[in-house]
């Protein structure tokens, strides 16, 4: 089947320096641009998204037609290297594309010709576009097959004969036959979901919320029957009847979280676009009242069984079900993971986000989300040395702190403490300061009358007069008055 | 065949060496300094294990560290006041690690069940249920082969069947420029332990880890 594909080779190289989700996320704007001539995209990883050719081309007048359109769209959309292929494959489309981005110009490959350009490519193709293992490819290199031609050359039943489910795969790779079909046809309706909302929702945050029901329902669905969805589309309809449509790709198959995360990728581009400029096309007018889940491609289980002790993968996986139970258990439980979003509080270096927004699963995305520096890099300057207080008060409690006459200590506006300070008092306690550090003064936004902060954070060792206990208190001064910020329990 | 006792043959095993070789595989690794305290070695699968005193913030995340780093899940259950950066300089995985505020009613008692399903290590906070719930979870959790650790004052975690209860204390912090290191005294008693056990470690050092003192 004709497919068209763009691919950018070095989109995650550019995008990805704060991880998977983020050069996901600026692919979206690829993606939207591609839409205006192709309604219906597949994006099977940042920097790649395949269509069928047959509709676009047959709308505006063949496939030249439709891929000089698509040149300037995406040109526009980002300056890196990027290539529009069309073959008579999916394959085939892809290493046009490929060959497409070296040269910098499309690259049509005409049906009569597709075997021909099939069969000139280089094993190692098989496993950079299609999914076939490196050991399996790697075993054709030393069996003396370098090219696709000599591979379909084999036939058929000896490639299934020696290396089985791959071998059909590889077979009809190299025979120009799709391993997966874009245009699926109508899937079977007892595992489409849809979920209606009685009001129309605007943030991403609380359609995926909302979603959520029916996603996992689908994903059941698909596992009852002893499969898991590797290739799922995901439908979106407001109430003025804009509907957003988009395949995605999850070779290890889709989780209900891992779904739920494309979902909130694709409103994300979807719903905020509104925003960003005066009326770009395809903006929404309304909110999301319809979500419909139609998982495409399904795969035996039985090709991904887990091991016998359980690996990482497993472990996460078990841990995700628990918490699931977890919140089942009870209405009002809330359940958040760390994420790194930097800052000179003690409180807000690491922020809560809720575990619905994440995939539990994504071993390498969670690594992402807690590693010190993601995201804009900037310099922290001003925040506390090391170690760090273990107990972090969210809503301080005010304490007072005294000299030794008796006189309420402040801060001048050069940061520097009035005396020193010798007497705290949190609530009923009294503490008596031996040695104090500080302050370390922040002064956030000192531009924004209504948001900015100044706040000076002064360390004091105290010894409690009730325990005669050591302890470490991080107070902080903000607004002429003392609170207790952290502890260092 | 009867083996005669104090008789060994090779490649035979008794049933104590068998126990305390599967002991090593059910405890769950603690950093270095910390072992020593502990009956197994590690956090033993399956028990519930109290932390009280005034370091036992601190003394929470050095017990999971170790196992985090390794791979084993934890949840904090209740505690909107953990540092998270304090956790994450004792060595603790935060990828692995997720917060569950709990509405702090009745139903305390099934979440916590729930969440021995599939997480490794639960740390509670001032748990609140009934002694009757209280043993339920530990069922629960000796089930489950999961590890209960029960951080709070000592008399809401006394409703717990504890099986071992830490006590950190601290004995002396020392201070240059700003807060560097602290002198504790960790000490471990409870019903699998004989003769209490204690050690002196710096929690934090001045990494933010645990070291011996």
């Amino acid at each position: 089947m004709r497919s068209i594909v763009i691919v950018h080779p070095q989109w995650h190289a550019h995008h990805g320096g704060h991880g998977h989700e983020h050069s996901f996320r600026t692919y979206e704007k690829v993606v939207r641009a591609v839409t205006a001539v192709s309604p219906l995209v597949e994006v099977t990883g940042p920097g790649c998204l395949v269509f069928p050719a047959r509709g676009p081309s047959r709308y505006f007048g063949g496939e030249q037609a439709v891929v000089h359109m698509l040149h300037p769209l995406v040109a526009g959309v980002d300056a890196g290297p990027f290539g529009i292929g069309a073959a008579g494959s999916r394959f085939a489309a892809m290493a046009a594309a490929h060959m497409a981005a070296a040269r910098s110009q499309p690259c049509i490959i005409d049906g009569s010709i597709t075997q021909q350009f099939i069969d000139a490519l280089p094993v190692g193709a098989l496993h950079r576009l299609a999914e076939i293992p490196e050991d399996v490819v790697d075993l054709f290199l030393r069996l003396g097959l370098g090219t696709c031609g000599a591979l379909s050359a084999i036939g058929e039943k000896a490639l299934i004969e020696r290396f089985g489910v791959d071998g059909r795969a590889v077979h009809r790779l190299v025979t120009g036959a799709d391993t997966m079909l874009l245009d699926p046809g109508a899937p079977p309706p007892d595992i489409v979901r849809a979920v209606d909302f009685d009001a129309p929702l605007a943030d991403s945050r609380h359609v995926v919320g909302a979603a959520r029901a029916c996603i996992e329902d689908a994903v059941a669905a698909v596992s009852r029957t002893g499969r898991q969805c590797v290739r799922i589309l995901v439908t979106c309809e407001t109430d003025h009847a804009e509907t957003n449509e988009r395949i995605w790709v999850e070779p290890r198959g889709f989780s209900a979280p891992s779904v739920a995360q494309r979902l909130s990728w694709q409103l994300e581009g979807w719903l905020t676009a509104a925003g960003e400029q005066d009326d770009p096309p395809g903006a929404v007018t309304s909110g999301v009242v319809r979500v419909v889940v139609t998982p495409l491609e399904c795969r035996v289980l039985l090709a991904d069984q887990p091991m016998l002790w359980g690996g990482r993968q497993q472990n996460a996986e078990r841990a995700s079900r628990a918490v699931s139970l977890a919140v089942a258990a009870a209405p009002g439980v809330s359940v958040s993971v760390p994420q790194w979003n930097g800052g000179r509080d003690a409180s807000g270096e690491y922020a809560r986000i809720p575990v619905d927004m994440v995939d539990l699963h994504d071993e390498s995305a969670a690594q992402e989300r807690v590693r010190a520096g993601r995201g804009v890099p900037r310099d922290w300057r001003g925040a506390l040395p090391a170690p760090s207080p273990t107990v972090v008060h969210p809503d301080p409690p005010a304490v007072r702190v005294s000299d030794a006459h008796g006189v309420d200590v402040s801060v001048t506006g050069r940061h520097e403490l009035s005396a020193d300070p010798a007497h705290v008092t949190v609530g009923r306690h009294g503490f008596t300061v031996m040695r104090h550090a500080g302050p370390w003064p922040v002064e956030e936004r000192w531009w924004d009358h209504v948001r900015r902060r100044r706040l000076a954070r002064v360390q004091v060792l105290v010894r409690e007069d009730r325990t005669g206990l050591e302890r470490v208190l991080l107070l902080g001064l903000e607004n002429g008055a003392w609170c207790l910020l952290a502890r260092y329990d | 065949m009867v083996l005669p006792a104090g008789v060994r043959t090779a490649g035979v095993e008794t049933a104590a060496d068998l126990l305390a070789r599967a002991g090593a595989h059910t405890a769950l690794p603690v950093p270095a300094p910390l072992a020593p305290v502990l009956p197994m070695r590690g956090l033993e699968r399956g028990r519930v294990h109290g932390v009280t005193g005034d370091a036992a913030a601190s003394l929470v995340y050095a017990l999971v560290a170790a196992a985090s780093a390794e791979g084993a899940w934890c949840a904090f259950v209740d505690m909107p006041h953990a540092g998270l950066r304090a956790a994450h300089e004792h060595g603790v995985a935060l990828e692995r690690v997720v917060c569950i505020d709990t509405d702090r009613s009745l139903s305390w008692g099934r979440v916590v069940g729930a969440l021995t399903d599939g997480i490794d290590i639960i740390v509670a906070r001032d748990p609140v249920c009934t002694a009757a719930e209280a043993r339920k979870v530990a069922s629960r959790v000796k089930a489950q082969g999961a590890v209960l650790i029960v951080q709070g004052a000592v008399q809401s975690a006394q409703s717990f069947p504890l099986d071992v209860l830490f006590t950190a204390r601290t004995q002396s912090w020392s201070f240059g420029a700003c807060a560097l290191e602290r002198t504790v005294r960790v000490t471990a008693e409870g019903r699998r332990i004989p003769a209490a056990r204690g050690v002196t470690v710096l929690l934090p050092s001045a990494s933010g880890a645990v070291a011996g003192a």
